[in-house]
């Protein structure tokens, strides 16, 4: 692996390069999309697990965080949908110009999925395939999941373990404007930009074909998958039995690497070679 | 600021980003702060602490490097010859040896969060490069008042029967020997369970390894939060090492008012306010006190 800093000299973004290590794939290299928040804490160490095998299989691999996250520059306040979706073309231009490959694929994690599928509309040359994970397609419940993940975390983060709030509601109790989620600022614009997420936003999504993760009982999934059917691209759906609790707080005390995620993932990449 | 991403150690498999001040201080005299894991959570550290920190530290001209341990974050397996604890040593000294040779500091803060503590204590043994430690929320020792306070904020929280009634569940499942008894009352939270207990270094095993630590002209400072059920008032540390030759040196800080990782910015803004004058305070004092770095 070797660590890089790319893109504008005053907007540098953190990049963690796998050169491919195992017979050359030689088809296309791999773009891996972070998710948002606490849930890039809690999903590192699958990223990192699925940038190593990858590189095994002989796939060139870009993992990266957007700007103003993780080791990026930039303020937890300044990032935004629009900049990390640019972020991702960016990502995109510096794997395929390192690794010689013309084309690539796109990974994404939840919000990582809905940039990547934001970001297909807008490039150039489409890529090759995008594997999607628990995509966010409803960004207003998404805002309301992170709220109840916040107060949730509050209370088990509340000092001499006073009750400070009840967190054992559902989501719609919850509003979709906090400032704050996990430990990360949500903008104003950040709010609006994820508000107005919807299965519409994935109507001008280009690519040959998409592979949609996720568990069974995840209704999003279907919605995507029928819009993307009917704009003419292929769509294979893989169900796994994961239930994972993306937007949690215990990241000090678990990393998650759901062996069945990580499977489908590289299925969904090899098979399309 | 200069921010740049490093391959380094004895195989190149560390990670970390160095935040240099974009004047480099080049006299040698101050000190460069050591960032890593907390926990599980990668070099970032919790809600990105250390970039924030490491970035702050830069704009009043302390280098830093935050870097990821052996196997941790994205950093590379060790080749498996040394125990994880002893790795990580080895490890933080590779981590002092970048910094020095980028940013020209002899002297170091190395901030634990957390399990870093144990880290940091056992870094602070073995170089003596270290200008000082930072525990925050690491080795616990317990005092009869501690255990009483602690008693009462579980009635508080749960109520008269089920306090009292798991209490005296754990006592009659140790005398059945079914969970070993607390030795010395010194406990750790286990990074990996909120609140799974391993042992901590003996209560005067500790207390030795400190005043070796300050023989060496290394500051302590423990930093206690109010999200721990095991340290429960401010003078905790204080009472626990009473007669032992440690309260003198030792700098310790409680905040009852802040969880073990802050959820909410503002309060997360006051705990990463602390560990900046703390390294601060460091930094001058080392300016201060040193007419030629350490090597």
């Amino acid at each position: 692996m070797i660590p890089i800093r790319f893109g504008d000299r005053q907007r540098q973004l953190f990049g963690m390069y796998h050169p491919p290590t195992g017979s050359a794939n030689g088809r296309y290299c791999v773009v891996l999309c972070n998710p948002f928040g606490q849930e890039v804490i809690r999903s590192h160490r699958l990223l990192k697990v699925l940038g190593d095998r990858l590189s095994r299989a002989g796939f060139p691999v870009l993992r990266f965080d957007y700007f103003g996250t993780g080791d990026s520059d930039g303020d937890d306040t300044e990032g935004d949908l629009e900049t990390w979706v640019e972020d991702l073309l960016r990502a995109n231009d510096e794997v395929t110009r390192r690794s010689g490959c013309g084309a690539s694929a796109w990974f994404g994690l939840r919000l990582g999925a809905t940039i990547v599928a934001l970001a297909a509309a807008k490039v150039p040359v489409a890529p090759r395939r995008l594997v999607l994970w628990d995509p966010v397609v409803d960004g207003t419940a998404y805002l309301r999941e992170l709220q109840k993940a916040h107060a949730a975390a509050l209370l088990i983060d509340s000092p001499s373990g006073l009750e400070i709030g009840d967190a054992s509601t559902g989501n719609e109790q919850f509003a979709c404007d906090g400032p704050e989620a996990l430990g990360f600022p949500l903008t104003r614009t950040l709010r609006r930009q994820i508000g107005d997420l919807s299965a519409a936003s994935w109507a001008a999504c280009q690519t040959a074909s998409v592979s949609l993760i996720g568990n069974t009982d995840n209704p999003e999934l279907s919605t995507v998958a029928k819009l993307l059917r009917q704009a003419g691209t292929t769509v294979e759906m893989r169900q796994i039995e994961s239930r994972i609790d993306w937007a949690s707080e215990e990241a000090m005390d678990t990393a998650i690497v759901p062996a069945d995620g990580l499977q489908a993932v590289m299925a969904a990449l090899q098979e399309a070679t | 600021m200069i921010e740049r991403s490093i391959a380094f150690g004895a195989d190149g498999g560390l990670i970390g980003t160095l935040c240099l001040p974009s004047a480099l201080c080049t006299d040698g005299k101050g000190v460069g702060q050591i960032l890593f894991n907390a926990g599980v959570v990668h070099r970032i550290g919790p809600h990105r602490l250390n970039v924030k920190l490491a970035r702050n530290l830069a704009s009043r001209g302390v280098a830093s490097i935050r870097f990821d341990l052996s196997g941790q974050g994205d950093s590379a397996r060790a080749s498996g010859n040394l125990a994880f604890e002893q790795q990580a040593v080895v490890d933080i000294r590779s981590a002092m040896d970048a910094l020095e040779e980028e940013a020209n500091v002899h002297r170091f803060a190395l901030l634990g969060y957390c399990s870093g503590g144990w880290h940091s204590y056992a870094t602070a043994l073995a170089d003596d490069r270290l200008a000082g430690i930072l525990m925050y929320d690491s080795y616990y020792y317990l005092t009869w008042r501690s255990g009483l306070i602690r008693r009462l904020l579980s009635i508080r929280r749960h109520g008269w029967t089920k306090a009292v009634g798991g209490w005296v569940g754990r006592r009659v499942m140790a005398l059945l020997g079914r969970i070993r008894p607390r030795a010395d009352a010194a406990f750790v939270e286990r990074p990996g369970q909120s609140y799974g207990l391993v042992r901590a270094p003996p209560k005067m095993e500790f207390a030795a390894g400190l005043r070796k630590i300050h023989a060496k002209g290394t500051n302590v400072t423990v930093m206690y939060s109010g999200g721990s059920r095991h340290y429960t008032y401010r003078d905790q540390f204080q009472d626990a090492f009473r007669h032992t030759g440690v309260t003198d040196f030792v700098q310790h800080d409680y905040f009852p008012d802040i969880g073990h990782t802050p959820t909410d910015l503002a309060t997360l803004s006051i705990l990463m306010k602390r560990f900046e004058e703390w390294t601060l305070e460091l930094d001058a004092a080392c300016r201060r006190s040193a007419t030629e770095p350490l090597r």
